[in-house]
């Protein structure tokens, strides 16, 4: 079932939003936002990173869209919106006021922040903290030992070694630590901080736990 | 009529973060795949793997879950390949010959032409059995031109049996839209320079050209994209600060990033003093941007007259060349041929060599 | 094997030998080279094969230059060029298409090179098949049953190469060998200069890093060294070598060599040998001058044996070669050697039917006489 909202048409020329499918919350959605009569203002993925989304548990909190319109905004005030889902064309309900929210328009200026801008990796393990419910369905689908292993890849980029499947998954069993707080270990370790590696966001086919 | 056979080998796609000769192979594989002239099966080690695990891996962008399924004891789903189809290594051999039909891929000569940039357990790796491989091929693909030549000039017992494979350049779909949807970013007049930073990258002509006229009043900057590693920490630090200021590192980024970089940039610095190919190239040349590159190996076989060229090892000609691609008025006679010049390397031609060959043999 | 003027060429060296931005660009005038901050080894090698060309250019790394526009940008530059000298330590050879190559090998005694090139060998012997000539060596190759070797033309300095006397030590074998022993001969400080006058008989060895690895070489080394021992009319100069690790101090070197001596494993007194001593580096013709008659060298296929005159070599009392190489390729060497040397060989080194094959030229047996008429 698809879940989701506009925001927010923006003056420096955009909308923004979230949805995503509750049965496959991780899964990107592409996205038109559209007006009333079926034309399209803006398209693109749904597949940003909010917090304000993770704390309501809307898929982790991967599935805002900042779309850049492709109308003058004028056209848009006052005008009804719609969220079209284009793989399916399923329509979510129209909203008849999309209010408008001013922002100065901003460039990256920096490396950093073209970089920091990045939707396809994550920045830091704590964005996948509202995951929790996405690790726990890959729990129940694969076991304790696939999720160990599946962890040791994401993070790691190798093989479980027996000994860490064996330790992690009786602490995983027994409830000492939540699959979440595993990722933080194993991200923690100096195995991972002596190696540069970009860790994959959610929504990407590289992130090991989507069901 | 049923399709010739063959076995890919895709030890390369078992890496973790795909650069290079796994990227070649990934390319590959959906080449052959998309082609669908051959009956394609992938394998390892002489071990059958199921297709959907490969693509799965190609979906994921990186081999460290195919890797270790492989390296799971007590999987039973794996079988031994089918010895009697033709089988490809899309790099260097992994397996011994067992008497059927093989072919490998030669990407580039430089272990053997110019050992020194290398580190002598890589060149022994690569030639120990670097002859016998050869003598075992059926054919030997190689990914230029350059490389062809540079085989056949060492090894002439060769020339009968080479053929090119030509790789090609592609983005993810959703990139275009992604980079569309972010904010713009403003970096000022930039080229990009992307390679790992190592000795044959040639970085230390560019470091060495940043303080002639032609860089230095240009307000062109150069981003740098890739780990600095200690032998730039080393190069800079025999350099004054306001010599390299218009230089940014990058560090090491994600394709999406590379991709928004390219995209942006005025034009690509590639001086490399060797390449097999040099697929940064047809990068930089799929959005239309030229290409500022040695005069060397397969660089002009590959930008075509979408670039502009110089002797690696001369900062003057750099700094000519660098005038001449500078100017924004080059930039567009220059666009319209590097989109022409990337599009004429796509997937239909690098699969019809091998489609070809597995034809031959059937 | 004379060497004959190759007019209009372009040689390569190791592009690694070069100071990085100091190149003009990737062809320039060779003469350059002598500006250039380069290793004396290579400078000797680049002097001597410029003996045989006129107005030589350099090409940095060949290997840029394959096929197409490249090629074509080369050979616009290269007008008139027939001929390419590789002057290669060993590490990689280069050929250019079209031309007429010639190999010229320096700096074998470093291990590493000699390795690599016995490596090039192995894994690409069918690039041997495509040069004109090598210079100075005698390297040969099998390829497929068949055995590969390029003519060699002989090239040596027309007169003696000036050089500085190098510093001496006394050398003095330590048991168990160690690097401790080496520190203790360098600490004991330099000695004076033999006094060749002094002695009836001089034997000079240039040990190299590759010789030294070599085991039938250093037994008959270490035997040569515990008769010195007994005999105060001889002087044994030991060269010590140049190692792969350039930054090799003298102490690394002497370990090198001391520690070569006493795995050989031939007993010999542990005292101090006034007349055994470590040089730290060739000496030059001029430290022989007036006493050649008296002078025997010891060396192998690894030391740059051209770096010497025909006349200084026609002068010596006996040459013994230690030949590591195939034994199809000793008939070549033999010949060769023959020619420098300018007398027959005492002995053909194949009597022991495997490598590595000594070969004795002594001052008594019949000198080569060029018929006439």
């Amino acid at each position: 079932m698809l879940r989701g909202y506009v925001d927010a048409v923006v003056s420096s020329g955009f909308v923004e939003g979230w949805v995503y499918d509750t049965e496959r919350p991780l899964r990107p959605l592409r996205v038109a936002v559209v007006t009333q009569d079926s034309q399209e203002v803006a398209s693109g993925i749904a597949h940003l990173y909010r917090e304000d989304l993770a704390l309501a548990n809307c898929a982790g909190g991967w599935c805002a869209f900042r779309l850049r319109l492709a109308v003058a905004l004028s056209k848009l005030l006052g005008q009804p919106l719609a969220i079209l889902e284009q793989t399916t064309q399923t329509r979510l309900p129209e909203q008849v006021q999309v209010p408008l929210r001013d922002e100065a328009d901003t460039e990256l200026t920096a490396i950093a922040d073209i970089i920091a801008a990045d939707p396809t990796v994550i920045s830091s393990v704590a964005q996948l903290q509202a995951c929790e419910a996405v690790f726990r369905e890959y729990l129940k689908a694969y076991g304790v030992d696939e999720f160990v292993r599946a962890a040791y890849v994401y993070i790691l980029a190798r093989p479980a070694d027996p000994s860490g499947i064996t330790l992690y998954g009786q602490m995983i069993r027994k409830n000492l630590i939540s699959p979440f707080k595993l990722l933080g270990t194993l991200a923690d370790s100096e195995e991972f901080r002596s190696r540069s590696r970009l860790l994959a966001a959610p929504n990407t086919p590289a992130f090991p736990f989507r069901t | 009529m049923s399709k010739p056979k063959i076995n890919l080998d895709v030890g390369p796609l078992l890496d973790d973060q795909w650069t290079g000769i796994p990227v070649f192979t990934r390319r590959l594989a959906q080449s052959l795949i998309w082609h669908g002239g051959v009956d394609v099966e992938f394998c390892f080690q002489l071990t059958q793997i199921p297709r959907a695990r490969v693509l799965a891996a190609i979906d994921a962008g990186s081999g460290t879950v195919l890797r270790e399924d492989l390296q799971r004891l007590g999987k039973s789903d794996y079988k031994i390949i089918d010895k009697g189809a033709p089988m490809l290594f899309p790099s260097v051999k992994n397996a011994c010959s067992i008497g059927r039909q093989e072919a490998s891929t030669v990407h580039d000569m430089s272990t053997l032409v110019m050992p020194e940039v290398h580190e002598d357990a890589n060149v022994r790796h690569h030639m120990e059995k670097f002859m016998s491989d050869l003598e075992a091929d059926d054919t030997v693909f190689c990914v230029s031109e350059a490389t062809k030549s540079a085989l056949e000039l060492y090894y002439p017992s060769t020339a009968a049996k080479t053929k090119l494979l030509y790789q090609f350049v592609d983005w993810p779909e959703s990139f275009e839209s992604m980079d569309r949807n972010l904010p713009a970013f403003n970096l000022g007049r930039y080229a990009v320079v992307v390679g790992t930073l190592e000795p044959r990258k040639n970085l230390g002509l560019l470091f060495r050209a940043l303080s002639t006229p032609e860089v230095r009043r240009s307000g062109i900057r150069f981003v740098v994209i890739g780990k600095k590693g200690w032998k730039v920490e080393k190069l800079l630090s025999s350099m004054q600060a306001e010599e390299y200021s218009n230089l940014i590192f990058s560090g090491f980024v994600s394709e999406f990033v590379k991709y928004r970089l390219l995209r942006h940039a005025e034009f690509l610095v590639y001086p490399s003093i060797y390449e097999g190919f040099g697929i940064p190239a047809l990068e930089a040349m799929s959005f239309g941007k030229p290409v500022l590159a040695s005069m060397t190996s397969s660089f002009p076989e590959v930008i075509g007259d979408a670039g502009v060229y110089f002797d690696p090892l001369s900062v003057s000609e750099f700094a000519a060349g660098f005038a001449e691609i500078s100017n924004k008025k080059k930039q567009a006679e220059l666009a319209p041929k590097a989109i022409k010049g990337a599009a004429a390397f796509n997937w239909q031609r690098m699969a019809a060599p091998v489609v070809e060959w597995a034809s031959s043999l059937a | 094997m004379k060497p004959s003027k190759l007019g209009k060429s372009v040689i390569s060296i190791p592009a690694q030998s070069l100071p990085e931005g100091d190149v003009p660009g990737s062809l320039f005038d060779a003469r350059l080279l002598e500006q250039m901050l380069i290793p004396d080894e290579l400078r000797r090698a680049v002097m001597l094969v410029s003996r045989l060309l006129d107005e030589p250019l350099c090409l940095v790394r060949p290997e840029m230059f394959t096929h197409g526009a490249s090629r074509s940008w080369l050979d616009n530059k290269l007008q008139g060029v027939r001929h390419h000298v590789c002057i290669s330590d060993g590490g990689a050879i280069k050929v250019i298409s079209g031309l007429n190559n010639h190999l010229f090998l320096y700096g074998l005694g470093r291990h590493k090179r000699h390795a690599a090139l016995r490596n090039i060998s192995r894994w690409a012997p069918e690039l041997f098949a495509g040069l004109k000539s090598q210079i100075n060596t005698f390297h040969g190759v099998w390829v497929k049953g068949r055995f590969l070797q390029p003519p060699t033309q002989l090239l040596l300095p027309e007169t003696a190469v000036p050089g500085v006397n190098p510093d001496f030590y006394e050398f003095y074998l330590h048991r168990p060998a160690s690097d401790e022993g080496a520190k203790f001969i360098v600490d004991s400080g330099e000695v004076a200069a033999p006094s060749l006058a002094e002695f009836k008989e001089v034997i000079y060895v240039p040990l190299t890093e590759s010789n030294a690895l070599n085991e039938d070489f250093t037994r008959l080394v270490a035997s040569v060294v515990a008769a010195a021992y007994f005999n105060p009319h001889q002087v044994v100069v030991i060269r010590l070598p140049n190692l792969s690790d350039t930054l090799a101090g003298i102490v690394q070197r002497v370990a090198v060599a001391v520690n070569a001596l006493h795995n050989a494993d031939v007993a010999m007194p542990r005292v101090p040998a006034k007349n055994v001593l470590l040089a730290s580096h060739d000496l030059p013709e001029s430290f022989f001058a007036g006493h050649e008659g008296r002078v025997s060298m010891i060396f192998d296929e690894t030391f740059d044996y051209w770096q010497y005159t025909k006349k200084f070599y026609a002068l010596i009392k006996t040459v013994r070669f230690l030949f590591g190489g195939d034994e199809r390729a000793l008939q070549r060497l033999v010949q060769g050697m023959t020619e420098v040397f300018g007398r027959l060989p005492a002995t053909s080194g194949t009597e022991f039917g495997v490598p590595p094959f000594p070969v004795t030229w002594n001052r008594r047996q019949p000198e080569l006489r060029v018929r006439r008429g």
